[in-house]
Order: C-alpha cells, then sequence, then structure tokens
C-alpha cells in the first residue's frame, strides 16, 4: 500500500500539473490506506493548488494553467467528499460569492472560487448576475463568514453598495464580513460603500477570507 | 429616427477639428493634440437616454457620439460598436440588458465537435446578416444626416473574444491547452467572419477602417506565448484578409488590458500610413507614452492611456495631471499622438474629467513648442 506521505505528494504534485487522472488515482489511493479526507484535500491538493497561485502570482502561470489544475482537483475532490468526517461549522470558513446583478463578467469570480475551495474553505458559488437580495438570503441560510462580490463593470457597482445597506437595514452587518473585488474597484471604494476589504486578486481574496473568518468567529462565535 | 438630438454640427467647428484629427497622419500638425476617449453608452447618458437604448438602437447611438464629440471638442469621427461583434453570424444569441452592452445569451459549442457545424458565410449572405444590418443603419444614417463625421469602421473586437464567447471564456481558455485544435477551427471562423464583415461594409461605402484589438488576449489571462497563438495571429489574418477585400487603410489597434509581458510581440502589428495603437495597462498601471512612443513611435500614431476607473471616480484635477504626464512624455512621438483611455470611458463618468482630458491637451498639447 502506497505510504500517507506519498500520497499527499502525489496529490499535490498531479494538482501543480493539471493530471486529472493521477489525481483521481490519488483520492482512491487515499480511501485505501484510510487517509483522512481532509487531510487529503488540505494537504495534497491545496498544496498543490497554493504552488500554482503562487506561480500565477509570480508570472510563470497563467489561467488556462490554473483552469487545468483545477479541473485535476475537483477530480480528487469529489471522491474524498464523501468521506469527510468534518462539519461544516468546523470548516475554516463558509463563503457565499458571486457576480453582482447586472453583471456575467466571472473568470475572477471562478478563479477565486477555485482558491477558496483549494484552501478548504466551504463556497457557495451563487454564479452571476446575482439578485442583491440573494447575497443576503444565502449567507444567513448557510451561516455564511463571508460575503464575497465581484463586478468588471462600473456600471453595476452600485449594486455592491446596495447589498452593504441590506445587511445595515436588517442588523445583521456585523454576522459577515464583506470583501469585494474586480477591476476597477480599490479601497476607497470599499470603504465608501461599508464594505470590509477590497482583495486585489483571488489570491489575496483567499488570504483575507481565512483571516477575516478567525477575526469574526473569535467575535461572533460559530454561527450567526 | 433620433433627431433632433442636438443643434445643427457647426461646420466651422468640424473643418478645425477635421484638420486637427488627420493632421498626425499628414505630418502638418495643426492645433492640438486630439483626444478620444472611446465613448460610447457615455454618450447615452450625456443625452438622457439610457445604455440600452444606446446599443438597441445603432442610429441613435452614432449621433449621439457625433454630437457628444462636437460638445467635448474631441476627435471629430462618429462610431458605435459593442465587443461581442459579429457572433450572431457564428450561430449565437445576443442577450441587452440595462446596464451592460449586448452579450452573449450562452454558449453554443457545448463539445468539441460541435465547432465544426458552425459556417462562415460569406460576404453578400454577411450584408444580409443582423450586424451588417445595423452597422448600415448607423452609417446610413449618419451618410443622410452628419455626412462629415462618417467614417465607417469595421469593428472586430476580439475575434479571440468572439471564439472564446460561443464556447464560454473559462472552458474556451482551458480548451487552448487540452483541445488547441479546436481553438484554432473556431478562431479561424470567427476571424474570417469578422474579415467578411469589413469587407461587406468596404464594399457599402467604399472603404471601412478596420477596429481589432487584443481584449481577451493578454497576459493577466494567457501567457505571452498564448496571446501570440491565440490572439496576436488572428489579429493579423483578420486585418490581411480584410485590406485585400478592400478594407481599410485606416487601422485601429486596441489592445486592452495588462500588456506588461507580451507587447513586444505587437511590434510585428500590421501597418499602413493610418495606423493609430492604444495599449491600456503595463501591469497595474497605464502602459506609458513614453515606452510607447519609444517602443512604436516609429511605426504607429500612438493612443496612450489615463486610467479608466481614475475617469469615472477621480478628481478632476487627477484625471487633468494623469493626462498631463502622458502628453509630456510622448508629445513629440514621430507619428503623432492622440491622447486616449484605456478602455471605453465608464458611462457614468462625470463630463467633467472628459473636460480634463480635454484642457490638458489644450495646456501641453499645442503644437510647436516642444
Amino acid at each position: 500500500m502506497v505510504e500517507k506521505k506519498e500520497i499527499l505528494k502525489g496529490l499535490a504534485n498531479a494538482t501543480i500539473e493539471g493530471d486529472a487522472e493521477s489525481c483521481k488515482k490519488f483520492a482512491n489511493e487515499a480511501l485505501k490506506a484510510k487517509v483522512d479526507a481532509y487531510e487529503g484535500i488540505i494537504g495534497g491538493c491545496a498544496k498543490g493548488m497554493k504552488v500554482v497561485s503562487d506561480r500565477y502570482e509570480k508570472g510563470e502561470m497563467f489561467v488556462p494553467e490554473i483552469l487545468l489544475s483545477a479541473e485535476a482537483m475537483y477530480g480528487a475532490i469529489n471522491i474524498l467528499k464523501p468521506h469527510l468526517k468534518i462539519k461544516a461549522a468546523e470548516m475554516p470558513g463558509t463563503v457565499v460569492i458571486g457576480v453582482i446583478e447586472g453583471d456575467i463578467h466571472d473568470i475572477g469570480k471562478n478563479l477565486a472560487r477555485i482558491m477558496l475551495d483549494a484552501a478548504g474553505l466551504k463556497v457557495i458559488d451563487l454564479g452571476r448576475d446575482v439578485p442583491l437580495k440573494e447575497y443576503l438570503d444565502k449567507a444567513k441560510e448557510n451561516n455564511a463568514d463571508i460575503v464575497a462580490m465581484s463586478t468588471l463593470m462600473t456600471t453595476t457597482m452600485a449594486g455592491l453598495g446596495k447589498v452593504v445597506n441590506m445587511y445595515k437595514e436588517q442588523g445583521v452587518r456585523d454576522k459577515v464580513k464583506i470583501i469585494i473585488g474586480g477591476a476597477p474597484l480599490d479601497q476607497d471604494f470599499a470603504d465608501e460603500i461599508g464594505a470590509d476589504k477590497w482583495a486585489k486578486d483571488a489570491v489575496e481574496g483567499v488570504v483575507l477570507a481565512k483571516k477575516m473568518t478567525a477575526e469574526l468567529r473569535k467575535k461572533r462565535g460559530m454561527t450567526w | 429616427m433620433p433627431l433632433p438630438l442636438f443643434p445643427s454640427l457647426n461646420k466651422e467647428w468640424h473643418g478645425h477639428a477635421f484638420k486637427r484629427f488627420g493632421s498626425p497622419f499628414t505630418g502638418t500638425p495643426f492645433g492640438r493634440i486630439d483626444f478620444d476617449p472611446i465613448m460610447l453608452s457615455h454618450t447615452a447618458k450625456v443625452f438622457g437616454h439610457t445604455i440600452k437604448d444606446f446599443y438597441t438602437n445603432p442610429e441613435l447611438g452614432i449621433a449621439l457620439v457625433a454630437h457628444a464629440n462636437e460638445l467635448y471638442d474631441c476627435l471629430p469621427v462618429s462610431h458605435w460598436f459593442y465587443a461581442n461583434v459579429w457572433v450572431r453570424e457564428l450561430g449565437a444569441k445576443l442577450v441587452y440588458k440595462e446596464l451592460l452592452p449586448p452579450i452573449i445569451e450562452e454558449p453554443i459549442v457545448k463539445e468539441p465537435e460541435d465547432a465544426d457545424k458552425i459556417e462562415v458565410l460569406d460576404v453578400d449572405e454577411i450584408a444580409k446578416g443582423p450586424t451588417a444590418t445595423e452597422y448600415f443603419k448607423a452609417y446610413d444614417y449618419m451618410k443622410e444626416n452628419i455626412p462629415q463625421m462618417l467614417v465607417p469602421i469595421a469593428w472586430a473586437f476580439d475575434v479571440l473574444g468572439n471564439a472564446a464567447g460561443i464556447v464560454g471564456v473559462d472552458k474556451f481558455l482551458l480548451w487552448t491547452i487540452k483541445q488547441p485544435k479546436i481553438c484554432h477551427v473556431l478562431l479561424k471562423k470567427a476571424t474570417d467572419t469578422s474579415a467578411n464583415g469589413a469587407i461587406a461594409i468596404a464594399k457599402r461605402y467604399g472603404s471601412a477602417m478596420l477596429g481589432i484589438g487584443s481584449v481577451l488576449g493578454n497576459t493577466d489571462l494567457l501567457s505571452p506565448a498564448g496571446v501570440k497563438e491565440f490572439s496576436f495571429d488572428y489579429m493579423q489574418k483578420y486585418v490581411r484578409q480584410a485590406i485585400r477585400g478592400g478594407g481599410g487603410p485606416q487601422l485601429f489597434y486596441h489592445l486592452c488590458g495588462n500588456h506588461s509581458r507580451d507587447y513586444q510581440i505587437f511590434k510585428d502589428l500590421i501597418l499602413s500610413p493610418l495606423s493609430v495603437l492604444n495599449i491600456g495597462y503595463d501591469g497595474k498601471e497605464t502602459f506609458s507614452a513614453g515606452k510607447m512612443k519609444e517602443e512604436f513611435g516609429d511605426k504607429h500614431t500612438i493612443m496612450p492611456s489615463v486610467d479608466t476607473t481614475l475617469m469615472l471616480r477621480g478628481t478632476t484635477m487627477e484625471v487633468y495631471e494623469a493626462a498631463k504626464k502622458q502628453i509630456l512624455e510622448g508629445r513629440d512621438s514621430p507619428r503623432g499622438f492622440v491622447m486616449g483611455t484605456a478602455c471605453e470611458v465608464p458611462p457614468d463618468t462625470p463630463p467633467s474629467n472628459i473636460f480634463a482630458l480635454r484642457k490638458a491637451c489644450e495646456d501641453f498639447g499645442t503644437y510647436g513648442t516642444w
């Protein structure tokens, strides 16, 4: 039987290489060797995806390669996920993510989703052109820690502020941290609309999401 | 019919502006450096219309741009376009939303084998199709009502975006690794379709300025090699085919997004004596006019940029300073300089920020004293 260390290394390397078949093979090996499924995802796939995101940051890998790695990673995750023993509330964070109403540009959001998944966060992907109220309803329903909204279009930026206001009006603004992302945005805009942070890219979004979830849970507890 | 929108064209203004517009190409500097903030539905907002009005009514759209050009005293040439041009001829449907330019309803190439089912329409068929019909409406309107500001333009923004749009962008990007041959089949069909569209416009109006860009093909998404293989090579093919069929000779190249790692590739772009090159970003910063002058100034009229977010959210003085910096760096570029923006100016841009671009051109772009 293949050893745990070798399995985790295999999952990481197969993710980096975007080798879907190897990813599946090592995921099945992990189950056979009774490696904890969560450890397989975090210690294997996520480690590989971290290398991919670092290389992307350095301009050594580009979006097609990330998508290939993600496809391979999800192949392994799909095998491992049914065997997860960890409860949702114990996950390092729950993120509700989507492209704001009126906009359909979702490459950035999809990259963020991949990186968040790889970091072991629970991700509720609302898709694109998301009605504003859904950001509140789905976050409530899932006890979300982070609400992540993006837009590429300047014409739909106002929607981000409306969502923040919806949280304020409902008296639940302190239940979540709100992160925004997208080419026309910056921290000044985040401050202006009352969001917590602007993430310059998907990689930074993950770092922020993890950090802010920890802060939030310390203050708020595990759930709303 | 969109008229009356604005008082009749001021012929004295137009004569002056037209001479100024032509000066980079004729080598006889006149007046001041010109500016073009790539206005589209911003003009609808300025005149009290909606974004949707702009894109669903080509005659209105092109007239709005013409009148806004006069209002702001910028390029005396009108235009009307959107990014996903000629995709209906490939079989896609467009939908019109309140706050967006037309977008592709849903991918039509679900599996690699679907690529073979797409047919390229010939020039005569394309002339009867939905896209050419829109352009003909816009240009016929201009011909009849504001002929001085008509330059028929064939837009192909961009063939990579069109091919990717009919597959779904994420899937197409993945296919550039997994199914590169299919990507090339689709790119060739998208290119041939756009080129036939350009030829149809040239046949009807006698010429067709070619507007082509590398929009999806930038190094935020693709490697430099990927930009060359999937974007640049097809831009070249489009221009070559369209010129052979009667398009051109004016060329407008728009390199959208970040081109810090791939700009060298674009040194080999096909040239004509009337070639304008606009580049958006160099990393997170706008591509500097000094670098454009050095790298491209001997071949193209350069069109450096002011950041579009700054146009929308910056103060008037910030826009003025950004434009001033670019003008001072690049105003003596050998084949001329047009002050631009990194992409289409956002619809809700305060008009004062457009006037700030003009003021910078007036203060630092007057010929003769450099």
